[in-house]
C-alpha cells in the first residue's frame, strides 16, 4: 500500500495536469480575493441589503465567492475570516473534480494498470492508494488556494489584519472542510471508476459541486413530504457550503460524522467494484 | 519437470459466449511456450486470467504449484505485456519504469538504465512516450514486463510493430532471459515462423479451445514437406507406391494422396505411375510450413492449394 501511494504521488507530481491545476487554483484564489474585496466595498456602501440577500439563500446552488460580514464594530473582517468563508464556497470542488477524474482515469486510459494490477496481493489497495493521494492533493489545493488569497488580500485590503488569534479555529475549520471535500472526492472516484469516462466524470463532479443535487433533493422532498425534513441537508456539497468557522462543537461533530459515513460508503462500494470487475483497458 | 503454469478446464464466459473454453494447458519451468491462435481465439483472455487481470468463470489455475487464495502472492513473480503496452504518454521511458520500480519496491541504482539498455532504449533521454514510435513503445512495454526480474514472463504479441531488426533484438533478448535467468516465458504471436524459432512447446488455440499442445520436435515432424499426388485412381496409385517400397503416405481424400518419403525421387515416382498407366492430374512437392499446418489444424483439415 505504501509503495503504491509513493508511486501515485510520483505520478501526480510528474503529471502536467497537476501543476496546471495548482496554478489554476492559485488563480481562483486571487480571483476570489478580488471578488471578496469588491463585495466588501459594496457592503460598506449598503450593509443591510447584502446581509438580507445572504440570509435568504440557505440552500444554495452554483459556485459563488463567499465574503464574511463586516464586524459589528465596523472593522473589516480578518484575512483568515475571508479565507474560511471562501473555502466553503465549493470553488475548490472544481480543482478537486478535475484532478480526481484525470488522476483516476489516467491509470486505466493509458493501460498502465496492467503493469501493476496483477502484482498486488489485494486489488483494493490500487483503489485505496489513489484515494489517499487524492486526499493529500485536496489538502494541497486548499493550502494553495488559501495562500493565494492571503497574499492577495494583504495587498487588496486597506487595513489588512491577518487574525493571528484565529489560527487554531481556522485549522480546525479547514480540517473539517477537508474531511467533507474528501467525502466529495470519494463519491467522484467511485463514479469515475464505475463509468470509466473522463468527460462524464468531470461534468458529474462540476454539477455536484455547483449543487445541482439540490434539484434532485427538491424533487425527493416533494415526494417524501415529511415535515422539517430536507434531504438536501445531508448532501456533502451542501454541508461544505453550510459549515461555518464559528459553528458549535455539535455542528462540527455532525459534519464530521456525515463526512465519515459518505467517505466510508463510497470507498467500500468502490473497493467492492474494483475487486469484482476484470481490469478492462 | 515442475509446471510453472497449469490450468484445468479453465473457462471464461462473457454472458453466453465462451472466450476461453475448458483449456487445460501446462507450461514447464524454464521453457518458452508459444501460444498460437487467430484473432479472437482466446489467447489474450487466457493470458489475462493467468496474470490476474481477469477472473475465470470456471476451472482452475495453478502457478508455481500454488492455487486458490495463494495465487495473489505468487503473481508478484509474473511480468506481463498484454495487448498494447500500458504506458503514461506524458512521461518519459525512465519515469514510466520508475513508477513500476516504486510500486515493486526496487531502489537499485542504475537498474532502470540497465533495463533500458537491454531493450535498446538507452538513448531516448527525455523524450516523452507519446512521441515514441510503435516499436519503441513495444520495447518499453517489454522493459516494463521484465522489471523486477520475474520468474514467469507473459508476452502477448510482443513483436507487433517491430521492424526486422527489432524483431531479431527482441528474439535475442527473450532467448537470453530464458537462458541466463532461467525465466519461463509464455509468448503469443501471429508471426508463426518467428514463434517457431523461439518456442520449445506450442499451444494452438482456436475459438476458445486448446486444439493441440505439441513440442517443437513433434511440430517438426508434422510440418515436414511432402509430395502431393492428385489422381482419380487413388487405389492404383497406392499399389504403385507400395511396389516402390514407399509406405509413408496418407490418403487425404478420394483424389489426393500425400507422400512423406523419397521426396527427391519425385520424377521417378512420376515415371513409375505413368508406366503403370495411372491417370495423374498433378504431382508436386509441397513445402509445409507452420502457417499451413496451423491453418489446416484450425480449419479442420481444409487445405489451401
Amino acid at each position: 500500500m505504501i509503495r503504491l501511494i509513493k508511486m501515485n504521488i510520483y505520478r501526480a507530481l510528474h503529471s502536467k495536469s497537476t501543476w496546471i491545476l495548482l496554478i489554476v487554483t492559485m488563480v481562483f484564489g486571487l480571483f476570489a480575493a478580488y471578488m471578496e474585496k469588491t463585495d466588501l466595498d459594496m457592503m460598506k456602501d449598503s450593509y443591510d441589503m447584502i446581509n438580507d440577500a445572504a440570509e435568504e439563500d440557505e440552500l444554495s446552488m452554483g459556485i459563488v465567492v463567499q465574503t464574511p460580514d463586516i464586524h459589528e464594530n465596523g472593522t473589516e473582517p480578518y484575512i483568515l475570516e475571508f479565507v474560511c468563508a471562501d473555502i466553503g464556497s465549493c470553488i475548490l470542488c472544481i480543482s478537486v473534480t478535475i484532478f480526481a477524474v484525470i488522476f483516476v482515469n489516467a491509470e486505466y486510459s493509458s493501460g498502465f494498470v496492467k503493469n501493476i494490477a496483477g502484482q498486488v496481493k489485494r486489488r483494493w489497495v490500487l483503489y485505496a492508494s489513489k484515494m489517499v493521494v487524492i486526499m493529500i492533493f485536496t489538502m494541497l489545493f486548499m493550502i494553495v488556494y488559501a495562500a493565494a488569497q492571503i497574499i492577495a488580500l494583504s495587498i487588496f485590503l486597506e487595513n489588512p489584519d491577518f487574525g493571528v488569534n484565529m489560527i487554531g479555529n481556522t485549522i480546525k475549520y479547514a480540517l473539517a472542510e477537508w474531511c467533507l471535500y474528501s467525502a466529495f472526492a470519494s463519491g467522484l472516484v467511485l463514479a469515475v471508476t464505475v463509468v470509466n469516462n473522463t468527460p462524464i466524470g468531470i461534468i458529474w463532479g462540476l454539477l455536484s459541486g455547483m449543487g445541482f443535487g439540490t434539484i434532485v433533493g427538491g424533487f425527493i422532498n416533494r415526494v417524501v413530504d415529511i415535515d422539517d425534513f430536507n434531504i438536501c441537508e445531508y448532501f456533502v456539497t451542501q454541508n461544505i457550503k453550510s459549515l461555518v468557522r464559528t459553528g458549535t462543537a455539535s455542528e462540527y461533530a455532525d459534519e464530521l460524522i456525515l463526512a465519515l459515513v459518505f467517505f466510508t460508503v463510497y470507498n467500500l462500494l468502490g473497493i467492492i467494484w474494483v475487486n469484482k470487475k476484470d481490469i478492462k483497458v | 519437470m515442475e509446471n510453472v503454469i497449469s490450468t484445468t478446464l479453465l473457462t471464461k464466459k462473457y454472458h453466453d459466449y465462451a472466450a476461453v473454453n475448458k483449456v487445460s494447458l501446462h507450461v514447464r519451468k524454464g521453457e518458452i511456450y508459444g501460444f498460437i491462435g487467430k484473432n479472437g481465439a482466446g489467447k489474450t483472455t487466457f493470458m489475462k486470467m493467468i496474470c490476474g487481470l481477469a477472473s475465470p468463470t470456471d476451472g482452475e489455475i495453478e502457478l508455481f504449484g500454488k492455487n486458490g487464495s495463494q495465487l495473489a502472492e505468487i503473481r508478484e513473480r509474473i511480468g506481463n505485456l498484454i495487448e498494447i503496452p500500458g504506458l503514461y504518454p506524458g512521461m518519459t521511458a525512465y519515469q514510466n519504469l520508475n513508477c513500476k520500480c516504486i510500486a515493486m519496491g526496487i531502489h537499485k541504482k542504475g537498474y532502470i538504465q540497465e533495463i533500458l539498455e537491454l531493450v535498446g532504449l538507452k538513448d531516448v533521454g527525455k523524450k516523452k512516450v507519446k512521441n515514441f514510435s510503435l516499436g519503441m513503445k513495444q520495447r518499453l512495454g517489454i522493459a516494463m514486463a521484465i522489471t523486477g526480474e520475474p520468474d514467469l514472463l507473459i508476452l502477448d504479441e510482443p513483436i507487433n510493430g517491430l521492424d526486422p531488426q527489432g524483431i531479431m533484438e527482441v528474439r535475442e533478448t527473450i532467448k537470453r532471459l530464458n537462458r541466463e535467468k532461467n525465466m519461463t516465458i509464455m509468448i503469443s504471436s501471429h508471426i508463426l515462423e518467428e514463434l517457431y524459432r523461439l518456442a520449445d512447446t506450442f499451444g494452438i488455440i482456436d475459438k476458445g479451445s486448446l486444439i493441440q499442445e505439441v513440442t517443437k520436435e513433434e511440430l517438426e515432424e508434422k510440418c515436414s514437406d511432402y509430395i502431393k499426388i492428385k489422381s482419380g485412381e487413388t487405389e492404383r496409385v497406392c499399389t504403385v507406391l507400395e511396389s516402390m517400397d514407399i509406405s509413408e503416405y496418407k490418403i487425404i481424400d478420394k483424389n489426393t494422396i500425400y507422400v512423406y518419403e523419397k521426396l527427391d525421387m519425385i520424377s521417378v515416382i512420376n515415371m513409375e505411375l505413368c508406366k503403370k498407366e495411372c491417370r495423374i492430374e498433378s504431382i508436386h512437392v509441397v513445402k509445409e510450413n507452420l502457417e499451413n499446418y496451423f491453418i489446416n489444424i484450425t480449419t479442420g483439415g481444409q487445405k489451401n492449394d
